[in-house]
């Protein structure tokens, strides 16, 4: 399910000073969404697991970028959340 | 008339230029002489504009609007505004042509197409990391065409045939002589922001390559409907290939090259369709 804040909110930090913004005034940025207390906490605490099913994946690229995961660290975080028939169909 | 002088294809991934300095020597340049050789081959086209399909990433569009096709039809364009892309061209603004662009929204509409348009578009690196490789001393007027394809559901890739179809007839159909070059960017397969990221699919990469080879389109429609189906996300910038498949009339189809290159994570592909003279 796509929520619109919280893809809105990643979606603005794109701009000017984003990063900025996420890493040193992150409790006034959310404060700006009308965000529920559980994507509050998510966010806050760079819960992956649970924004992972409600951001567009491209955005969710931008938002680990942001947030300070580098490539291979994205990846080793975005992999927990594999399902079995995921990791088969990588290993082809 | 203007006439369609070529179609080609190539990959866009941002870590081609946010990366850059980066890759390994060998990535670099195997990117250098691929991309040379794309630029080396357009340039020889002469092209007055090109008309460059690919989909927007979350720079003109967000979810409150998100065209399915979206014309470029202004006279000039913004230069790419990501951090990675800057300065990245030697002009300020980019070049658009209003008039083609124009010509094929109208021609569209009266041909059972509804896209949106703009009057001003920002060319992310969707567009702006081919054209950037290839080296244009001045990049030529663009006519960007924007794909959704980040954010579902998406164009059919019998969709995508018809609209490469009907972009070859409203080019040929517009009264300036212009040499013109479509191009479709993206692909092949990569995954991103997803649990799969970081795969590159290179049986669906090979797959793909042999479809633009040798199946019709018929088949395409209804192969890659499936293939895309199991597939990191990123394969669905196929659908762009495969308008630039059907502007070329479905044949021709010559691979200038592929590698799956897990730093740039995508498997980078890039093609020409031969056009009958």
């Amino acid at each position: 399910m796509t929520d619109y804040w919280v893809n809105k909110l990643i979606f603005d930090l794109q701009g000017p000073n984003g990063k900025d913004r996420w890493t040193n005034h992150r409790e006034e940025v959310i404060a700006q969404y009308p965000v529920s207390p559980e994507i509050r906490k998510a966010l806050l605490e760079d819960d992956i697991g649970t924004l992972l099913p409600l951001v567009n994946p491209y955005l969710m690229r931008f938002y680990l970028l942001v947030s300070g995961f580098n490539d291979e660290e994205s990846i080793a975080e975005l992999s927990k959340y594999q399902t079995e028939e995921q990791k088969e169909r990588m290993n082809g | 008339m203007a006439k369609v002088v070529g179609s080609f294809a190539a990959s866009h991934a941002p870590n081609i230029a946010r990366a850059w300095k980066d890759l390994r020597e060998d990535t670099r340049a195997w990117l250098t002489s691929r991309y040379d050789e794309l630029g080396r081959r357009v340039k020889a086209l002469e092209p007055d504009v090109l008309v460059v399909h690919s989909n927007d990433h979350w720079i003109n569009f967000f979810l409150n609007n998100i065209p399915t096709f979206s014309i470029g039809v202004g006279a000039e364009h913004d230069a790419p505004p990501e951090p990675f892309m800057k300065g990245l061209f030697a002009q300020e603004n980019l070049p658009g042509h209003a008039g083609l662009g124009g010509h094929i929204l109208d021609y569209a509409l009266k041909h059972d197409f509804d896209p949106g348009f703009s009057h001003r578009v920002a060319i992310d690196h969707g567009i702006g990391i081919p054209l950037w490789r290839m080296g244009f001393t001045e990049v030529p007027a663009i006519v960007p065409v924007f794909v959704n394809l980040v954010q579902a559901p998406f164009p059919t890739p019998r969709r995508c045939l018809a609209w490469g179809r009907m972009i070859r007839a409203a080019v040929e159909s517009y009264p300036e002589d212009l040499r013109v070059v479509v191009m479709g960017t993206g692909g092949l397969s990569h995954s991103i922001g997803e649990t799969t990221m970081g795969w590159i699919d290179e049986k669906f990469d090979h797959a793909c390559i042999e479809m633009f080879r040798t199946a019709s389109d018929a088949e395409i429609e209804t192969n890659l409907e499936k293939m895309l189906a199991v597939t990191g996300n990123g394969g669905a910038e196929l659908r762009s290939w495969c308008i630039a498949h059907a502007v070329a009339g479905g044949k021709g189809f010559d691979l200038i090259d592929y590698i799956p290159m897990p730093e740039t994570l995508i498997g980078c592909g890039l093609a020409e369709w031969k056009l009958a003279a």
